[in-house]
């Protein structure tokens, strides 16, 4: 009776053990390198290499008026339209820590043209201008570390600092007259941004909270053409953005981010110190992923739905990360 | 309850019965069915619902001789926001019923005028709206019932019914003095339009698809005109000691003969991958209206564009397109490059 006792406790044993085995994680790097949007870690495992490319489009055509009201630019004959480069490199120094670097490049063109008529004196021209802004902009580094990993119960929770660095052109350039001339790429003052994100995991969906806060250093540059140059300190800015994420396939994700944005008023020290206002918006934010393989494709459409002086059009974002 | 929620429970309802409806018989072999093979109209029992975005900048226009104007220089490039809304159901594997609109935002800028008198300056612009939901489109389209899989031939008609209100609403022109001494002021047209067309027009096409196993070449050529003479509004003003006065004038009009063509080529890459080029177009003629008082026809219009683009099978049940469209030639038009991302959902709601 005990020696089949005996070799039954060791049959379950084995049993058991087999059991036990089955959930021993076989996952080689590649595979991790191919981890999508929704089911990668907020940050680069240890070793791991980032680098991608955005193309980033916007119109200058409407904007949040101070009653909250989505309005046309009128008055102003002008209308730009702004593409910006960013090369963005990031690196797990630790499977918790990453650090990254992005450098912004800028391509903005505003247009100007204006019929002038003088009756009087029989005079009728066609004024048209355009003003380009071509560069470098100001370089942002920092680094994410991941505080909590994520659990059955508990989302990851990472946090980041983010320093900028003026870099870019600050003022104006060629100047020829007071609206045709060389638009700087630079905004000529430091900031730091501290951010926290909340990411919980549940293969194929994924949901994030992200919140963080932007401070801008003074800084002192030539405004418009002609003057001096001045100090300013542009307003804080914070935000909170949730976000769902679910996998439309193995390779394609599309995640869907609502957000809030609040900034202060910036302040431009002249002999008299002159403020614009502060506002507020609230955009949906649409993007599709697509994952093949160690690259990774997206586009991202910001579309503000209402607001307060600010921006109403909506931004294009093309982007492209390989992982090495 | 309005036109969007009921639009939106639709898509509800879609998404919630696609599998319990949808996993019959060959339903999967006909929902993946590769997009150099698929049919022109749908399958037998298959819904489908088509919508998406398109972002478009009007920034160039072609005079009578067909010449191109950049409204960059001009001082007039508009932005078009666009989601089009379609659903197309196969009643019988030769017979399809279609149902679209779509609604759209434009402001059309005009270039900034300044006149000056005697030290005084008046600034003047222009922004023309058009806002709102399309006329709602119903067809149908007939598959000649030709065995031999490399050619489909429909034929197809419709109708484009008012539907929405088409009817301008008042505009909003406002006069500002902005410096009393000299008197300059700010003079600022505002025309809030529809986007409805707002006459019924009767539609009849064809379309002929050549398929072989990597590569479809597909055609199709619509004629339409206006079934009877529609009706619309004409805000008249004025500005009477700087307050603008408003008359509501009625007047009809009729688009008269639109034909569209439309050719396309798409290669297969990968089953689920697919690339196409198209080139389509319109000319527009005989239309006219009495706004004047008197009736006056339209002038001739056409446009042509070229397109490139990509549709990805992402899932038996939707489908991923993206396309960019750029003008290349046209007469009296203003003109759009145009980036459209579609998505299409596609069920099988019966099978035989």
């Amino acid at each position: 009776m005990k020696k089949t006792l005996y070799i039954c406790i060791c049959f379950l044993s084995f049993g058991n053990l087999k059991l036990f085995t089955q959930i021993e994680e076989m996952i080689i790097p590649s595979d991790l390198k191919q981890q999508t949007i929704i089911t990668e870690p907020m940050t680069l495992r240890k070793g791991f290499f980032r680098a991608g490319i955005s193309a980033n489009f916007i119109m200058i055509d409407r904007l949040f008026n101070e009653d909250k009201k989505k309005d046309y630019v009128l008055g102003t004959n002008s209308y730009g339209k702004t593409w910006s480069y960013l090369l963005g490199l990031q690196y797990g120094i630790i499977d918790r820590l990453q650090v990254s670097v992005r450098i912004p490049y800028a391509n903005n063109q505003y247009f100007i043209s204006t019929r002038i008529t003088y009756p009087s004196i029989n005079y009728d021209t066609i004024l048209a201008f355009k003003t380009i802004g071509r560069g470098f902009g100001d370089i942002e580094a920092g680094f994410r570390c991941q505080v909590v990993t994520e659990s059955e119960s508990f989302p990851s929770v990472t946090l980041g600092v983010y320093g900028v660095l003026p870099t870019g052109p600050k003022n104006p350039k060629n100047i020829k007259s007071d609206i045709e001339y060389d638009l700087p790429t630079g905004n000529g003052h430091a900031s730091l941004t501290a951010d926290i994100m909340l990411k919980k995991i549940s293969y194929p969906y994924s949901l994030t909270l992200y919140g963080y806060y932007y401070y801008h250093f003074k800084g002192k540059k030539v405004m418009f053409p002609y003057e001096d140059a001045i100090e300013f300190k542009n307003g804080g800015v914070f935000s909170i953005t949730a976000g769902f994420g679910f996998h439309l396939n193995d390779w394609i994700a599309l995640v869907n981010d609502i957000g809030i944005l609040t900034h202060t008023e910036n302040t431009y020290y002249y002999s008299q110190t002159v403020e614009s206002p502060g506002g507020w918006d609230l955009t949906y934010q649409p993007s599709v992923y697509f994952q093949i393989r160690k690259f990774r494709f997206f586009e991202i459409i910001q579309i503000p739905l209402l607001g307060k002086n600010g921006g109403a059009d909506p931004i294009y974002s093309l982007n492209l990360q390989y992982i090495f | 309850m309005s036109v969007l929620n009921k639009i939106f429970f639709f898509f509800i309802f879609l998404l919630i019965n696609y599998q319990i409806l949808g996993q019959e018989d060959n339903s999967y072999d006909l929902l993946t069915e590769r997009y150099v093979d698929r049919p022109i109209a749908m399958h037998k029992g298959q819904l489908q619902f088509n919508s998406g975005y398109e972002f478009s900048i009007i920034n160039r226009k072609y005079d009578v001789s067909g010449k191109k104007i950049d409204l960059a220089t001009d001082g007039s490039v508009s932005a078009k926001h666009l989601m089009p809304f379609e659903l197309k159901f196969g009643i019988l594997e030769y017979l399809q019923l279609t149902a679209s609109t779509g609604y759209a935002s434009i402001g059309l800028r005009n270039q900034n005028h300044n006149i000056g008198s005697s030290g005084s300056i008046l600034y003047v612009s222009e922004l023309t709206r058009y806002k709102g939901f399309n006329d709602l489109f119903l067809g149908t389209a007939l598959t000649a019932p030709i065995k031999w899989h490399p050619v489909n031939f429909v034929i197809s008609a419709g109708i484009f019914l008012p539907l929405f209100n088409h009817e301008p609403d008042k505009p909003e022109h406002s006069y500002t003095i902005l410096d009393p001494t000299n008197g300059s002021a700010s003079l600022i047209y505002k025309y809030n339009n529809k986007y409805s067309g707002g006459a019924m027009i009767g539609l009849l096409g064809t379309s002929l698809k050549i398929r072989t196993s990597r590569i479809s070449l597909t055609g199709s050529f619509i004629y339409s005109t206006g079934l009877k003479d529609a009706k619309s509004v004409d805000w008249k003003f004025r500005l009477v000691e700087n307050e603008f006065q408003y008359q509501k004038d009625e007047y009809q009009f009729n688009p008269g003969i639109t034909i569209n063509y439309y050719s396309e080529v798409a290669v297969q890459a990968i089953p689920w991958f697919t690339i196409t080029s198209a080139f389509n177009g319109y000319k527009s003629s005989d239309g006219w209206s009495n706004i004047t008082g008197k009736k006056v026809g339209y002038i001739k219009k056409s446009l042509n564009n070229l397109s490139l683009g990509y549709e990805i099978l992402v899932s038996q049940n939707l489908r991923l397109e993206q396309h960019v469209i750029l003008p290349v030639s046209g007469k009296n038009i203003m003109a759009q490059w145009a980036f459209l991302t579609g998505i299409s959902l596609n069920i099988i709601t019966f099978a035989d």
